[in-house]
């Protein structure tokens, strides 16, 4: 640093280090002599007392020159980039590589303005539109896509020049007009089949390829008319280039009409019903095509004005000047159909492009004015009359591609010609969220990605793994791959998230683990208050990306609109995260957090399902039935009242209806209904499989469990689960590798090390499950350890150890909740039938939650014969052997 | 999931390895651009702190943070701020090539403007300034980068550059002054 500036700097920082009414005396005096250096250092001070540039402003916006591009070498979905072709309507064309056929194609990257979900959306809809056009005078798609926000649309790429490139040159001789405008009547004729109108055809919208050949580009503006009664409306309308041809007043006047954000067409070529905002028909098409015709042959607009207003005035009123009159050469047959194209009243126009073309064909027939034959007029009369015949331009390479636009069922086909690249999805994970800020709460990381899962869970046909086993890769760093494969899926789902303030960005990839290519990513930004809506809209992105059906129901649980109040969804997360710790302290602080966010947002359903999961998850361990399960009852029923579609609330009901009510229907019903919601909720099937074993129906309850351990293969409590299943149907071997397993994964996970005791006793390895069962003691002296405990002792003879843990049982008793059932299985060991049976009475009328298992527990077997006990099981409702 | 080979190359940089640091660019160079567009936002709102904010999702996805010390960190931010400023000045350099016509012999399907071409392009003139100012005083440049490209604060900032936080309060509060006045000639 020179001196000069040092001197510079330290009078700045004395300088502001005045008083501010004082600086410019300060500065004055200390600069006496020196007119540059006063100068400099006030103009300094200024800006730092000044406003002015913000460093985050310049950044932000070079950021978006970052974004706002694609550069060669980037990968889209499969496709690599090549290079930048040019800039279109509504984004950027590319060249691109698709390696699996090993062609090039053309990709349209839509501005990131345009990654608006509900665009997004729109732009699907309007792929299925044009998927449904097959046809070689209609621009193919193949694919479209969102990359890092921003919609593509992937198509051929063509060869040659826009219609309106092609008129610059000069004016298209009679038998290349009729040549070309036949080929766009057959386009349109395919189209106009399927009900779609294109409303926008312009030589803007009309490709020529090298090999004369007409694209028919842009069926963005179309929307299906009803080609039969009933027939669905497809509406496609999106706002596109009109502001752009300057025709955006009077675009704003016809939708007027319609619906806003509609885009009707181009001055100048769009039909005077259009103009007036009327509907749109096939005939609205021939009226456009008229115009363009008439341009082809004249070489001048039909409706050229000075401004779209008066454009459109022309449209409604005017007729342009006789083409006969102007160019001998122009035929007046010719000139007679495109007039007719043009008659201002539909009716009077040609009725359908098939007449359109009929007529064509009939002039061509005419043939008077030119001798050629067609294939020498497609090759040689493109060139102007007016101008010597000239090559192609050099940069004659162009995408043809427009702002819409996408054949699944092409890209399917290139899936399958693809093999492996484009293996289906039949199972998925989706990993724990990552927050991009430093220190952000990990009960929202967490609660986002449970609430991911939550939506995807009701996709039927592909599996979606359940939180617990997700949640065990949080911060392992493990490969991808690694993961996929323990889970058994074939693709992730991958995210980050940040929040500043009331805004939350989320960024979600679905990536392919064999691959490892991401297959799809889209970042999402909204008001925390709209962060169910947008978790809804990632859950139908990747869907969609997966192919699987989304049936209706689904689809409008996704995409309602389900605004939340911050403060409640934050509380509800937060009560999640303690939940599922599942200490009691954590669980009364899960309760508090759950009222707490029912109070803020009364009519939110989750926070009342939480509850109701709380107060169930208390019962078992700590309290008595009935303190808490009418509690959670009530929880579930006002869950279900503000959201009938709530698998959870389902669930937490059919648990209160089986292990208070010993309801069996009513539960089997909503365990069935809260799977019908949610085909891949793995604690609905885990439910439901104890369910089925508690009433004998060991087959159906075996395949559940199956299932929810498949959706959920790292839960321990699961595992612990099925092997409870499997004792229950007599299978101890199962039982003893289930809760090996889930030692396995967790070594203090006590009540797996409690049944892995408890498979043990049942064949006989008495000495280890009393070890096991030890071990689980010192972890956790729950009732049902002793319960297992003394069941063993009393299996193993060992009578006095039997009553030493049945004292220590019932000694349990005075200071929290046992149930009664854990002690009658004790006695029953013991062959105690009176006790037996007076404990299961005692049991029964707490409605304790042990009772469901009193018909299949093998440990019971032996009272199957007692007359009170077939009055016990009746009185239960359940099955009598 | 943290990439193989970046945490390497960061510890290996530390342990006076200069070799680690040039492959190391390149790899945070192509994180920064990618993040960088993946998070591409219109909306005005939450959108200023981006910059800094994908220093450190780079960070996050390339770091194995068990691995490394704070101090490590910190290194990684104080190249990743250099590299970031590549990255922007770069692609705004692309973006005023084209606008000078690199693209203009192609044909074009639908010739329409988009946007203001000018934007993205002040953060040129924010590096020429910078230059200027490490010419005249490198530090303070230093000071400049670290903070507005990688998010680094007062106290990281003065760890990286081993002098006391006054020192870069002061550097800062006068580099500012010094580059919005060189700004808005």
């Amino acid at each position: 640093m020179t001196d000069r500036l040092r001197r510079i700097e330290d009078l700045y920082h004395a300088a502001l280090a005045q008083p501010s009414r004082a600086r410019a005396a300060f500065i004055a005096g200390a600069c006496a002599d020196d007119e540059d250096l006063r100068r400099e250092v006030e103009s300094l001070v200024a800006q730092a007392t000044g406003g002015g540039t913000a460093f985050e402003t310049v950044l932000a916006d070079a950021m978006d020159a970052v974004a706002a591009r694609v550069s060669p070498g980037d990968r889209l979905g499969p496709y690599t980039i090549v290079e930048f072709i040019g800039q279109g309507g509504m984004g950027e064309v590319y060249r691109a590589r698709d390696p699996r056929l090993q062609r090039d194609v053309a990709i349209k990257v839509l501005r990131a303005t345009d990654a608006d979900p509900d665009r997004q959306r729109r732009l699907l809809a309007e792929a299925r539109a044009a998927g449904a056009l097959n046809h070689p005078n209609i621009l193919v798609v193949y694919d479209v896509g969102v990359h890092q926000g921003s919609p593509f649309v992937v198509a051929e790429l063509l060869v040659g020049e826009t219609l309106r490139q092609r008129l610059a040159r000069g004016e298209v001789s009679a038998a290349s007009a009729v040549d070309l405008a036949t080929q766009i009547a057959q386009g349109c004729e395919v189209a106009h089949a399927k009900g779609i109108v294109h409303r926008d055809l312009k030589p803007e919208n009309l490709f020529v390829t090298s090999d004369h050949r007409i694209k028919i580009l842009d069926f963005g503006l179309a929307r299906r008319t009803p080609v039969e009664p009933g027939a669905v409306s497809l509406e496609t309308m999106t706002a596109t280039s009109i502001g752009a041809t300057g025709v955006s007043d009077a675009g704003a006047h016809a939708a007027m009409e319609t619906r806003a954000g509609q885009v009707l067409g181009t001055a100048g070529y769009m039909a005077p019903e259009q103009v007036r905002g009327e509907r749109a028909d096939h005939r609205s098409d021939i009226f456009a095509l008229g115009a363009v015709l008439y341009e082809m042959i004249t070489g001048r607009r039909a409706f050229a004005r000075s401004s779209s207003v008066e454009a459109m005035q022309a449209v409604l009123t005017d007729e342009p000047p006789d083409p006969s009159s102007m160019d001998a050469a122009v035929p007046a047959e010719l000139a007679a159909i495109a007039k007719r194209c043009r008659e201002k009243r539909p009716d009077d126009r040609f009725q359908s492009v098939s007449e359109v073309r009929a007529a064509l064909e009939a002039c061509r027939g005419v043939r008077s004015w030119d001798a050629r034959s067609p294939g020498d007029l497609a090759s040689q009369d493109l060139t102007p009359r007016t101008t010597p015949r000239t090559r192609w331009p050099a940069a004659a390479v162009v995408a043809a591609l427009v702002g819409s636009l996408g054949v699944t069922g092409w890209l399917m086909r290139d899936r399958i010609v693809a093999g492996g690249a484009g293996a289906p999805i039949k199972a998925l994970a989706v990993l724990p969220l990552t927050s991009v800020s430093k220190d952000a709460e990990e009960y929202l990381a967490d609660g986002l990605t449970d609430a991911l899962i939550a939506d995807l869970a009701r996709l039927e046909g592909v599996r979606v793994i359940s939180r617990t086993s997700s949640m065990t890769y949080k911060g392992t760093g493990l490969p991808l791959k690694r993961i996929a494969e323990d889970l058994n899926v074939d693709a992730v789902v991958e995210g980050s998230f940040v929040r500043e303030a009331n805004r939350i960005r989320i960024t979600a990839q679905l990536i392919d683990a064999k691959t490892d290519r991401s297959l799809w990513s889209n970042t999402y930004e909204r008001d925390f208050r709209d962060i169910l809506t947008m978790q809804g809209d990632i859950a139908r992105a990747i869907a969609d990306e997966v192919r699987v059906a989304v049936t209706p129901q689904v689809r409008a649980h996704l995409a309602v609109a389900r605004p939340v109040n911050p403060a409640a969804q934050e509380l509800y997360l937060r009560g999640r995260y303690f939940l599922g710790k599942g200490l009691e302290a954590d669980i009364r602080r899960a309760i508090a957090d759950f009222t707490e966010a029912s109070t803020a947002e009364p009519n939110y359903a989750a926070p009342y399902a939480g509850l109701a999961d709380a107060y169930t998850a208390l019962r078992s361990i700590y309290l008595s039935p009935h303190d808490v399960m009418p509690k959670a009852r009530s929880a579930a029923l006002k869950a279900l009242e503000l959201d009938p579609e709530l698998a959870d609330a389902h669930v937490s009901m059919g648990g209160v209806f089986m292990y208070y009510d010993f309801d069996w229907a009513r539960a089997e019903a909503e365990f069935r209904r809260a799977i019908d919601l949610s085909p891949n909720h793995a604690v609905a099937h885990d439910y439901y499989a104890l369910y089925l074993a508690s009433l004998g129906r060991f087959d159906d309850a075996r395949r559940e469990a199956a299932r929810a351990r498949e959706l959920d293969p790292l839960s321990l409590m699961i595992l612990v689960d099925t092997g409870f299943v499997h004792y229950l149907a007599r299978d101890y071997t199962q039982t003893i590798a289930m809760n090996q397993r889930a030692i396995d994964l967790d070594r203090n996970f006590w009540p797996a090390h409690r049944d892995l005791g408890l498979g043990f006793e049942r064949v006989g390895r008495f000495s280890d499950a009393v070890a096991s069962l030890e071990k689980a003691r010192g972890i956790e002296t729950n009732s049902s350890v002793l319960e297992m405990l003394g069941g063993a002792y009393a299996a193993w003879g060992k009578t006095a150890d039997a009553h030493r843990v049945l004292d220590e049982l019932t000694g349990m008793a005075g200071r929290r909740y046992v149930c009664p059932y854990e002690v009658a299985t004790v006695h029953a060991g013991m062959h105690d039938v009176t006790s037996t049976l007076a404990w299961l009475e005692k049991g029964f009328n707490e409605r304790a939650d042990c009772m469901p298992w009193t018909f299949a527990d093998p440990k019971l077997d032996a009272l199957h014969g007692h007359p009170q006990f077939q009055a016990l099981l009746k009185r239960m409702g359940l099955p009598q052997k | 999931m943290p990439q193989t080979g970046i945490t390497e190359r960061l510890l290996a940089w530390r342990h006076g390895d200069e070799q680690a640091l040039v492959e190391l660019m390149p790899l945070v160079y192509d994180e920064l651009r990618r993040l960088a567009r993946r998070h591409l936002r219109r909306e005005r709102p939450g959108h200023t702190l981006q910059a800094t904010a994908l220093a450190h999702e780079a960070y996050l996805r390339l770091v194995d943070a068990n691995r490394v010390e704070w101090r490590d960190r910190l290194h990684f931010f104080a190249i990743a701020s250099r590299i970031m400023r590549r990255v922007l000045v770069d692609a705004a350099r692309a973006k005023a090539a084209d606008k000078r016509g690199g693209g203009a012999e192609h044909v074009t399907l639908v010739d329409v403007p988009v946007g203001d071409p000018d934007e993205g392009l002040e953060v040129i003139a924010l590096d020429t300034a910078l230059e200027a100012l490490a010419a005249a005083d490198p530090r303070k440049a230093r000071v400049v980068e670290l903070r507005v490209f990688g998010g680094l604060t007062v106290q990281e900032t003065a760890s990286v550059l081993k002098v006391s936080t006054d020192t870069v309060g002061r550097d800062w509060s006068f580099a500012k002054s010094w580059l919005k006045r060189a700004l808005k000639k």
